[in-house]
């Protein structure tokens, strides 16, 4: 390779990396799939794919262990295609293992120096794969028709070099419509063909073939592109189609012929020239290189995001082809490509996103500011109205394109839900539901750990053996259920299982031992439940490898918390479990309902909010603030009070804010309600991060600094002390100044 | 699950009344929808596109199609590496 490309070569081996890790990804959820539904040939063609162009891409950079320890994978998933060999469970075990493996060298190849020797582990553990799969090779092929062996053989010679077989011709027939009409059948043809040779590979292209109901069956829509061994040459060959000339659009290409003939053929096949390109790789028509090679480089150098060099210029660089007949080929690439990807999709750097939200965010404020500002000058109000509300559509375009389906997410979980339960013998099926539900990315990359907590502590503890579930009149088989939904501004994950349970007298005694709940405490069952969200709580007996270190449920609650979201248990005994996490769908925005006190502006996130109310009813009872609202007691929290912001305020009108959070409810005292409020939400400065009852803060109109409130915590301080049995610590008081 | 049975004969002259039964069968069909072409003995190219084609249609239609396959089919479909466009018999249930 010159050294003009290997710049290019060393930024395009990043994101080969990175399409690398997602096709393994792709490999194991394909493997995943087929043990659901077992030979579908479309999963197999994806299998097989993605292995193959991991192969393709990793001999390009030369990484020589990865592209030989692929090519046994290949070969065996190649077979599998074909259906030579049947996918039992102990291969597809074998192929997540080679798919495990795979990510390893993958690892290797981007963290190693070059010519760092690989460690002896990997080799062994490479060599013992290899070895397994070569026993699937050896097993004995059903329905052995020559034609399969001589395909088979071709193909290992497509694999390893260009084939220089003198008498290998290449066949490339469309046959016209009207052909059957003519006495033509193509069987035939090919059936004459075979007299006068060897055909080593035929593969059938049906890209113009409608579906039934759409067919005239006395019209013909097949192609063929062929390899075939004859000593007759031209001459024969000539022969043989003279009679169909007319009938057919017939292509030889000679023995010698050059890979500017092959790419040629691209272009007279109309609509078909992507996956001709592939399988004149395959059958070795080109070098089992170079096209692919050319293509994978240019295709690397686009995702790159780096001008996209014109396949036609990578041809020639890398002498090919002559530039003339590149023109052509690409001429008709980029019409199919126009036909068949109208919806192209970009890679893009995260941080390149968060970069243009952070913007935008910062836009939003500007926007309000000119806007409160223009309200003395009348003849701009119009104008900053209207750049107001571009600008919110701008910030929602902005959050969509960090949207992601949270899909990806969950079929992670197939794997260890397979792992797991096997290792643990219980029979579990997987149930996802709308996978395509989105949300933000940074929120989906902060809920995978808690999620696969769950799913684990479901499948350890949540689940029961396949004996105790048919012992208590269960299906062998449980079932664990992911779900997600859209649900007023918030998305729901659901983790449900049909497992036993909790068993809340268990979690009440262990939670007694603990000192959690007091003695002559009687919580409710919603209670106990909530229980396993404490700290250090575990009732597992045996601490297994799974789970049950009893560090899990309160971390997972933590994280939940953090991302703004909530957590939410239900379990009924002998029946199941089910845990609802409720998340914001963007972290970066918030629906505030903005006050002030203590002349500092304040925001209480809107979903909290319940109502306002006067605070002129406010009394004291046994040195707590009440109110009573319709009869119940309503504590009253002086949020001026809680964050120390200095002297009561001397309003003479106060309001307050009923707010809940996880069935609690308390009144937030505060001296000026100024209404609804959107908000891009700033984090605190460290100096401030120990500060609980705070969440973030946000610049409003004006230029002043708002508070966004954890209502949480507040409501923790206030009703802490009296919260029945949950004996939650209460969280300090935190004092804050604030020079806003 | 419902079958179609397949005559011994898959060729162009059969292929427009093959067409009518397939479609028919189709319609009406409960997943999955198996072609049994255990019976086939002559296939041209009229014949192995209106397989094809079928396959399409079920695709299209979301019905899962299974094909049980005489020797003689199975070879030539292995001959022009089209066999995993078709799911064997029994595949899905095993």
């Amino acid at each position: 390779m010159s050294s003009r490309y290997d710049g290019a070569l060393a930024a395009a081996l990043q994101t080969f990396f990175v399409e690398a890790t997602e096709m393994v990804e792709q490999m194991e959820q394909s493997l995943l799939e087929l043990e659901q539904s077992p030979g579908d040939p479309e999963l197999l063609n994806a299998l097989f794919r993605s292995i193959h162009t991991i192969k393709g891409s990793a001999g390009l950079f030369g990484l020589s262990r990865l592209v030989a320890f692929t090519h046994e994978v290949e070969t065996v998933l190649d077979k599998l295609r074909a259906g030579t060999i049947a996918l039992s469970d102990a291969l597809s075990g074998l192929l997540l293992s080679c798919s495990d493996h795979v990510t390893v060298l993958i690892e290797q190849a981007r963290t190693a120096t070059p010519d760092a020797a690989p460690a002896h582990s990997d080799d062994a553990l490479s060599s013992a794969l290899v070895e397994q799969l070569r026993g699937y090779l050896e097993a004995p092929c059903r329905g052995e028709a020559s034609g399969a062996t001589a395909a088979e053989s071709a193909e290992e010679a497509a694999c390893s070099e260009v084939s220089a077989d003198p008498e290998l011709w290449h066949v490339s027939l469309r046959f016209r419509p009207e052909a059957p009409a003519r006495g033509i059948d193509p069987l035939a043809t090919l059936g004459y063909l075979q007299e006068l040779g060897e055909l080593v590979m035929v593969e059938t292209f049906t890209t113009h073939l409608p579906p039934l109901s759409e067919l005239d069956p006395e019209r013909c829509h097949l192609g063929f592109e062929l390899r075939i061994r004859t000593p007759g040459g031209r001459a024969a060959l000539e022969e043989a189609f003279e009679f169909i000339e007319g009938d057919c659009d017939v292509r030889l290409l000679p023995p010698d012929a050059a890979s500017e003939a092959y790419i040629g053929l691209l272009d007279d096949v109309p609509d078909e020239a992507e996956r001709l390109g592939e399988i004149l790789v395959e059958c070795g028509a080109l070098s089992a290189g170079d096209l692919h090679r050319s293509l994978s480089l240019q295709h690397l150098e686009a995702s790159e995001g780096s001008t996209m060099r014109p396949l036609g210029e990578v041809l020639v660089a890398e002498q090919l082809v002559s530039p003339a007949m590149v023109e052509a080929a690409l001429e008709k690439q980029g019409q199919v490509r126009e036909r068949s990807e109208p919806a192209r999709v970009f890679r893009v750097e995260a941080e390149r996103l968060d970069g243009l939200i952070n913007l935008v965010g910062e836009l939003v404020i500007m926007s309000a500011t000119a806007h409160a500002q223009a309200a003395r000058h009348p003849e701009l109000l119009e104008t900053t109205q209207r750049i107001g509300t571009l600008v919110e559509e701008i910030r929602n375009n902005a959050l969509s394109l960090r949207m992601v389906a949270i899909g990806e997410t969950f079929a992670r979980f197939k794997r260890v839900v397979r792992d797991i339960s096997g290792k643990l013998s219980k029979r579990v099926k997987l149930e996802i539901e709308g996978g395509d539900t989105e949300l933000d990315k940074s929120v989906i990359e902060k809920i995978g750990d808690p999620l696969m907590h769950l799913v684990r502590n479901a499948l350890d503890h949540g689940l029961e053996s396949p004996a105790d579930r048919l012992a208590a009149g269960k299906p062998e088989e449980a079932v664990l259920r992911l779900s997600a939904q859209h649900d007023s501004g918030s998305i729901v994950i659901t983790i449900a299982d049909d497992g036993g349970g909790i068993n809340a007298a268990r979690v009440l005694a262990r939670a007694r031992e603990r000192g959690l709940v007091a003695a002559e405490a009687e919580p409710s069952l919603a209670e106990i439940h909530a229980l396993i969200f404490e700290p250090g709580f575990s009732t597992a007996e045996t601490v297994s490898d799974i789970s049950g270190r009893g560090v899990g449920m309160d971390v997972v609650r933590q994280n939940v918390e953090q991302l703004r979201g909530r957590i939410a248990i239900r379990s009924q005994e002998g029946v199941g479990t089910e845990i609802e996490i409720r998340l914001p769908l963007t972290l970066a925005i918030i629906d505030g309902f903005l006050v002030r006190t203590c002349a500092t502006a304040m925001v209480i996130p809107l979903e909290h909010v319940e109502e306002c109310i006067s605070a002129a009813d406010i009394e004291i009872r046994n040195g707590q603030a009440l109110i009573n609202q319709r009869g119940q007691p309503l504590p009253i929290i002086d949020v001026g009070d809680v964050l120390g912001l200095g002297e009561r305020s001397s309003v003479a009108r106060r309001s307050v804010v009923v707010v809940r959070f996880e069935g609690k409810r308390a009144g937030l005292a505060v001296d000026q309600l100024l209404g609804e409020h959107q908000t891009v939400i700033k984090p605190l400065g460290r100096l401030f991060q120990r500060v609980t009852a705070l969440s973030g803060s946000t610049i409003l109109g004006s230029g002043e600094i708002a508070l966004i409130l954890n209502i949480n915590e507040l409501l923790n301080t206030a009703t802490g002390p009296q919260a029945p049995a949950t004996g939650r610590e209460s969280t300090t008081r935190s004092r804050v100044s604030t020079s806003a | 699950m419902s079958t179609l049975e397949l005559p011994e004969r898959l060729l162009i002259t059969e292929c427009a009344a093959l067409r009518e039964d397939l479609l028919a069968a189709l319609e009406c069909a409960e997943a999955p929808f198996v072609i049994d072409a255990k019976a086939v003995r002559d296939v041209d190219g009229a014949g192995l596109q209106l397989l094809l084609s079928t396959v399409l249609e079920a695709r299209k239609r979301g019905i899962p199609l299974e094909l049980d396959a005489s020797q003689g089919l199975s070879e030539l479909l292995q001959v022009l590496r089209l066999e995993h466009r078709f799911q064997r018999v029994g595949a899905t249930s095993v």
